[in-house]
């Protein structure tokens, strides 16, 4: 399934793109995408929000959820 | 999702002394608080491999941020029995120097106040996607990482 994954902080700066499709259908699939498509990153902690929400585990992904990839906060 | 109402607490640019003045001020007719306390963010002009830090450009995914805080706010006010709690927080380009937070909460007594206060910072600190970019004097610039304390 394609879903639309949206990308923060360092993700976005060194992807260049604020967001990308992938084809995927469970969050560890996403992951497993995102670092074929991306190698040199594979090695950046990120987390994965599914509907604002993050996901500890891996999670199937439905169609229309909000998907984003996040690197480690630094607010405040 | 929760029911409360969700609070913007995004302000472009620094955060002036006056905006913090003036919200101070908004409390003297809510006479039931008999304490405030204030933690105020500021950009440091940290040194590193002797570039300086010239400013951090702030960005969130908003959204997410601002549902989160809903659960972190409703959760402390509860918890402490706070009259109220103010949250501010900077995006964009912020200048050593200058105010990038602002949270404000006030109780009937000092001792929530001040512990409320201090809980939210951690937290806001841990649960916010918010992400700091430190931009040096040369516009090289490195991401921010959040200390511990």
């Amino acid at each position: 399934m394609a879903v639309k994954i949206q990308l923060y902080g360092k993700l976005k700066q060194v992807t260049g793109v604020s967001e990308l499709i992938l084809d995927a259908e469970d969050t560890d699939g996403l992951l497993k995408e995102f670092a074929a498509r991306f190698p040199l990153i594979e090695n950046l902690p990120c987390l994965i929000a599914l509907d604002r929400t993050i996901v500890q585990t891996n999670t199937p992904i439905k169609a229309g959820q909000e998907l984003a990839l996040l690197p480690p906060y630094s607010g405040g | 999702m929760m029911n409360q109402k969700i609070k913007n607490i995004f302000v472009k640019g620094a955060i002036s002394p006056a905006f913090i003045g003036e919200k101070i001020a908004a409390h003297q007719s809510k006479t039931d608080i008999g304490g405030h306390s204030i933690f105020l963010g500021q950009v440091r002009a940290d040194a590193v491999e002797n570039k300086q830090v010239v400013a951090v450009d702030y960005t969130s995914y908003e959204v997410m941020a601002l549902e989160q805080m809903v659960g972190i706010r409703e959760m402390i006010i509860e918890k402490y029995s706070l009259n109220c709690m103010h949250v501010y927080h900077s995006l964009g380009r912020i200048r050593s120097g200058e105010i990038c937070l602002f949270v404000f909460t006030s109780a009937p007594h000092r001792k929530a106040a001040i512990e409320a206060c201090s809980e939210t910072v951690e937290r806001l600190k841990a649960e916010l996607p918010i992400w700091g970019k430190e931009i040096f004097e040369d516009d090289s610039f490195q991401w921010k990482i959040n200390q511990p304390a």
